[in-house]
């Protein structure tokens, strides 16, 4: 009898030791999450010169060269349409990885210099910025007869 | 201009209003409807390249309301490049006075800057004399302007210029706006009734021929401190064609509130030029 309640006694132990190892273990890695996945922000700012490469209908493919925070080469693929033009846009920092963002740029006026304003949103890239999210805002001329851009732009990114 | 040759100016300017509220007419040469579209490519053209695009819109007088037209909309396909074509570098601004009375006075295309030229064309409507009832075909030529970016929509003026038998110079006011697939935008042009004709005669649109990015057109750049003309690429063809082919919509409306609408296909040019030196 005496037996038998000792081992009904360990037993509980046992399992209220099991449960607080769970409940270590488990609080363990939550915590531990954030430590190894330490979300950087960045804040960025620079001026991008595209020129055109190809055209097709209402798409345009242009390349360049960015100066600011992250210096590099930019590939972009722009969708005009009548008032708004959609794209994306793609980093290639000399530091190493890719940053991808989609934008959506208004122009100001129509005639061979137009001006533009638009607001980016930062969908991730490779390398480094594998998980950047984040947002900004952009404005630049282009040349509706060359189609060569200039854009000034401001994101801030978590990555 | 006495207040006779000032109204036969006018009636002459309505017939190419008319004229001008057409759209475009396609493979609609099939079609029987009172209202029929069409619109075609360059002969020469090719996919990823740019062209002129003719759009022809025609009415049938007798199948229609009497009342006047006073609405066109085009819409054109969403792969077509017409912000990415070089037409309209230049914009055209005109007093909205100008488009309150229609039949207005002045130099050729108002003064704007040829670089605003997106397309040529001509009109021919049906002028009924109200007290005859005598029935004159007029003939006009039309052209399209680019105009100011206002309330999200690309400005158009359209001025119509009437040739024979009457005279005299009508301006509209348009304006392209985005539209949903399968279309990229909608040319709209308003056309309201002349002030002081609508008792005189009633003009009746037949046909409307509207070359966007027309050859004809001639746009002018510095180049070393001298004007240089030369013709603005046209619209910009996309290197796949859209499955079915390219489609055009277009609507017509009228005082009477009526509208009819029709649309067209045209076919895909071809992809690639054909090798140099033969087959």
């Amino acid at each position: 009898m005496k037996r038998q309640s000792l081992r009904r006694e360990s037993f509980v132990v046992m399992a209220a030791l099991a449960a607080l190892l769970l409940a270590l273990t488990a609080g363990g890695v939550s915590s531990a999450a954030p430590s190894a996945h330490a979300a950087r922000r960045l804040n960025l700012s620079g001026t991008a010169y595209l020129h055109l490469t190809r055209k097709s209908g209402n798409t345009l493919y242009e390349s360049g060269t960015a100066t600011g925070s992250l210096p590099g080469t930019v590939r972009a693929r722009l969708v005009t349409g009548v008032t708004v033009v959609k794209g994306t846009v793609t980093f290639y920092p000399r530091g190493g990885g890719s940053l991808t963002l989609t934008a959506r740029g208004y122009p100001q006026s129509a005639a061979t210099i137009v001006h533009f304003t638009g607001t980016c949103a930062v969908r991730g890239g490779t390398g480094r910025f594998r998980r950047a999210v984040g947002s900004g805002s952009f404005s630049g001329t282009a040349n509706r007869r060359t189609w060569a851009v200039t854009v000034h732009a401001h994101a801030q990114i978590n990555y | 201009m006495t207040r006779t040759s000032r109204r036969a100016a006018a009636l002459g300017l309505l017939a190419a209003l008319c004229t001008l509220g057409g759209a475009a007419s396609a493979s609609a040469a099939r079609a029987t409807g009172p209202v029929r579209l069409a619109a075609a490519f360059d002969r020469a053209a090719r996919l990823g390249d740019p062209t002129a695009l003719a759009v022809t819109l025609r009415l049938d007088p007798r199948r229609l309301t009497l009342a006047p037209l006073t609405e066109v909309r085009l819409a054109y396909p969403e792969a077509l490049g017409l912000v990415s074509s070089g037409l309209g570098l230049a914009t055209c601004t005109r007093p909205a006075s100008d488009f309150a009375q229609v039949l207005v006075e002045g130099p050729l295309l108002g003064g704007c800057p040829p670089n605003a030229v997106m397309g040529y064309g001509e009109a021919r409507a049906i002028v009924r004399m109200a007290q005859t009832a005598q029935a004159i075909p007029e003939y006009a030529t039309v052209a399209l302007l680019a105009g100011p970016i206002a309330q999200g929509k690309l400005g158009l003026v359209v001025y119509v210029e009437g040739q024979r038998p009457f005279g005299g110079q009508l301006a509209f006011a348009g304006d392209v706006s985005d539209a949903a697939p399968p279309y990229g935008g909608v040319l709209t042009v308003r056309m309201p009734v002349i002030p002081g004709i609508q008792d005189v005669a009633t003009v009746s649109l037949v046909q409307l021929r509207l070359v966007i990015g027309s050859h004809a057109i001639r746009y002018y750049r510095r180049q070393h401190g001298r004007r240089v003309a030369y013709r603005p690429d046209g619209i910009e063809l996309p290197e796949r064609c859209p499955r079915g082919g390219f489609r055009f919509h277009a609507e017509v409306r009228f005082a009477d509130g009526s509208r009819r609408s029709t649309g067209s296909v045209t076919r895909c040019p071809r992809a690639v030029a054909p090798p140099a030196g033969g087959r």
